[in-house]
């Protein structure tokens, strides 16, 4: 070998990088899309209550009484999207505090990851549960106070639809995207395991 | 500078010169357990030195200044010292070659090892492409001094070269 080779050597040689840099990078990257995806919502969802209140307000035939259940929609609503911002700040909060520890910073997003999937699994029926009986409880009330005709039962299909439509998006979330990044964190994680 | 600032400049400086720890690790050392230990050591003496950087150099041989006199500190003491643990390096169980090995790396790498301390800090810069006053800015030398030393370097270097092929 030649010095011209050494140099030509030198100059081509790749350093090592760090196993955990890619997955801690692409979830920095996406923290800040989470956050303002929950705050966008949030705000959306503040605004549906506002227009709720404003009708309830202006409009002399409707009544708390009578439009409690409507209401009550929105407040869950403001309630969910209240929840996504905490977390999703709380989250981040953790994740800057943990940026120069490879090893916490991976066990905090496979703790997220996991804890995501579970919410998916076990929370979303439920919550979309909740949802749909609020959702019948407020048309039943909207027919009997005579803002609406007993024909409007039929939007109940409308949002079992939107509800099915939703479960197989956060479905394939799990499937297509949670699942394998939760496995590609686990085997960078176990890179950082001391060897027996 | 507060701890955020010094944190923020050292993820900054990480980012913008990833290699130069790494490869003063390399030069100093041919067992990856003792490569990683004198890696974090570098690291650290970087972060400590962040608040004593007055700009006037540039970060590049602030850089391999920390790192150079961290991985001759290092080397100096006794359990580190006459590389003891190097005759492990052939050993496949002790040095587990990089997923991105270049065998013609190692025999650069195997070359510069062999010099003395002072003479791979002079090579590890003009390899990097640093001018001969930037050289003898960082190592505390002359320009006249460094050229004289670096050709020297090159015949040594060039002689352990002859006849290797990867």
């Amino acid at each position: 070998m030649s010095l011209d080779e050494m140099e030509q050597t030198w100059n081509e040689q790749q350093l090592p990088s760090d196993p955990a840099a890619k997955p801690v990078q692409k979830a920095a990257n996406s923290l800040s899309r989470t956050l303002l995806l929950a705050w966008a919502m949030l705000a959306v969802m503040v605004f549906a209550l506002a227009l709720k209140v404003h009708e309830v307000w202006v409009e002399p035939e409707r009544t708390f009484a009578n439009s409690f259940w409507n209401l009550s929609i929105a407040a869950a609503s403001v309630a969910c999207g209240g929840f996504g911002v905490v977390w999703a700040r709380r989250f981040v909060s953790e994740f800057r505090t943990l940026a120069h520890d490879t090893v916490r910073c991976l066990d905090l997003l496979i703790y997220n990851v996991e804890w995501e999937i579970r919410s998916i699994r076990r929370d979303l029926p439920l919550m979309m549960l909740g949802f749909l009986i609020l959702f019948v409880l407020a048309k039943g009330q909207s027919i009997s106070a005579g803002f609406e005709s007993s024909v409007e039962w039929n939007y109940i299909w409308f949002v079992l639809v939107v509800f099915g439509i939703t479960g197989a998006v956060m479905y394939h979330r799990v499937q297509a995207f949670l699942r394998p990044r939760l496995e590609e964190l686990r085997a960078v994680r176990r890179q950082f395991d001391p060897t027996p | 500078m507060n701890r955020t600032e010094q944190t923020a400049c050292f993820e900054q400086w990480m980012q913008e010169h990833p290699g130069i720890p790494q490869k003063v690790a390399r030069s100093f050392c041919a067992v990856d357990a003792d490569r990683e230990d004198l890696l974090q050591e570098i690291r650290v003496a970087i972060w400590l030195a962040i608040p004593a950087y007055d700009s006037r150099s540039k970060v590049s041989s602030y850089l391999y200044r920390i790192s150079l006199n961290r991985a001759i500190s290092w080397r100096r003491r006794p359990q580190n010292r006459s590389g003891h643990l190097d005759s492990l390096e052939e050993h496949p169980d002790m040095a587990a070659a990089p997923a991105n090995h270049d065998p013609r790396l190692e025999i650069v790498y195997h070359a510069i090892r062999n010099l003395p301390a002072a003479e791979r800090a002079l090579i590890l810069l003009q390899l990097d492409g640093f001018s001969y006053r930037e050289i003898a800015g960082t190592l505390g030398l002359t320009e006249s001094n460094v050229g004289v030393r670096l050709n020297r370097i090159r015949t040594k270097l060039a002689e352990q070269l002859k006849g290797k092929k990867p």
